[in-house]
């Protein structure tokens, strides 16, 4: 019996074949078990489409390269800043005025039912050293700009010992891959979350820190699911 | 996830969170596309660099006709393209296929990360690999396959059925059905 060239075997993986062909499939167990073979192979390939693994590139040198072409510009981060900070600073009149509005409504709560003025003003004034608490820890930032810096640096340290420990931590555990797995669907969540509240608030660094830290964490969780499944063993869905 | 517009937008303008955000949700798949295309783990880290600042600046031009990821997996495949043509890794497009290629070995958390056809596309020559990476993984015509390369649809074709055949053989323990397994090298049809 004369078999299907590999070749045209190769090509039924995905195409169909003629009717001699078809007959002699029906009838040669090798041919046609080879095309199953073949089927396969192009099977695994589909499959590896969907594959996910950590990226191969780092933000560090691409944005370092970015600021270099013009890709990045501070004009954009200045502006984003600046939206930012009018945001707050209207918020912090907003509190201010309420406040303001509540401390005279005490006071003069207090003077209609009799109490004098000095009485009515030392009840109705907060205590001052419970605001001075809050403010305490604040006290180390000289401007918004250092905040800011620190709120990044504090990120940038988290993402690189979260890329180490992806990179060298090789501890895992009986069931650690089904972990990953519910920490990955979690943290898609919460980036989803997360990136439609950036819509409403661009420039808000809380909520571009919250995405971004969420991003990280589910790249690190990414490698170490990688490296927690068996040799050879393909990622595609968690 | 889906990328949103004010996302892109942003990220036009220059700013870099907005820009993070594309890459960060983005580079998995993008990089993977990469890696495969190169098969050479170092050579596709330089390349992936290449790709995202190639995307970022193209980003102008993205009139949101199709997802973002789409469109940015063209960029990443035409420039890697490009970039494994500079590195002449694809001069020999129509090189036989019964000559031995060298395999490349991988350790350690590479080894980890890779799929076995992922490891047995790299054992491909260069020129079959891309063939059979761009049609069979990324979905391209063997018409877009031929355009990209510079060589004829048959040529694509002929490419890819000598590359799946290659990978049949090796990944013979795998796609082989239990009853055929006589322990014979392949098991294939003597022709």
């Amino acid at each position: 019996m004369q078999h299907l060239p590999i070749e045209r075997l190769a090509e039924l993986a995905d195409g169909e074949p003629n009717a001699t062909e078809q007959l002699h499939l029906a009838e040669c167990a090798m041919c046609a078990a080879e095309r199953v073979a073949y089927m396969r192979v192009v099977a695994m390939a589909a499959d590896e489409r969907r594959r996910i693994a950590p990226p191969v590139t780092n933000w560090g040198a691409l944005s370092a390269e970015l600021r270099n072409q013009g890709v990045i510009t501070t004009k954009a981060e200045t502006s984003a800043r600046k939206v930012f900070i009018a945001k707050v600073t209207r918020m912090a009149w907003q509190v201010a005025a309420g406040f303001g509005i509540l401390v005279t409504g005490l006071v003069t709560g207090r003077m209609s039912a009799g109490m004098p003025l000095r009485t009515a003003l030392a009840m109705g004034v907060p205590d001052s050293t419970s605001g001075m608490q809050l403010a305490m820890n604040t006290d180390d930032f000289t401007s918004t700009a250092s905040a800011m810096q620190v709120l990044q640096k504090a990120q940038q340290d988290y993402e690189r010992a979260m890329m180490y420990l992806a990179k060298y931590d090789t501890s895992t555990s009986e069931g650690a891959t089904q972990a990953y797995r519910t920490t990955l669907a979690a943290l898609d969540e919460m980036a989803e979350t997360s990136l439609k509240a950036l819509s409403q608030s661009p420039a808000d660094p809380i909520i571009n820190q919250v995405y971004f830290t969420t991003l990280g964490a589910r790249n690190m969780t990414l490698g170490k699911l990688a490296a927690a499944l068996p040799v050879g063993a393909r990622l595609s869905r968690f | 996830m889906a990328t949103d517009f004010l996302t892109i937008q942003r990220a036009i303008e220059g700013d870099e969170r907005a820009l993070r955000a594309l890459w960060s949700q983005h580079a998995p798949h993008i990089d993977a596309v990469v890696r495969r295309l190169a098969g050479d783990p170092d050579l596709a880290e330089d390349i992936a660099q290449e790709v995202w600042i190639q995307i970022f600046r193209a980003l102008p031009t993205y009139r949101g006709e199709s997802q973002f990821g789409t469109w940015a997996h063209r960029i990443a495949v035409n420039r890697t393209l490009n970039a494994l043509r500079r590195t002449r890794r694809l001069t020999k497009i129509e090189t036989d296929m019964d000559e031995e290629t060298v395999s490349v070995e991988h350790t350690g958390d590479q080894a980890m990360l890779r799929s076995v056809i992922d490891a047995a596309a790299a054992k491909l020559s260069p020129g079959a690999r891309t063939v059979f990476v761009m049609h069979d993984v990324e979905g391209f015509t063997h018409e877009e396959i031929a355009k990209e390369l510079g060589i004829t649809p048959g040529g694509s074709k002929s490419q890819l059925f000598k590359a799946r055949a290659k990978l049949r053989r090796l990944l013979a323990h795998l796609v082989d059905a239990p009853s055929t397994g006589t322990g014979q090298e392949n098991a294939a049809p003597a022709y």
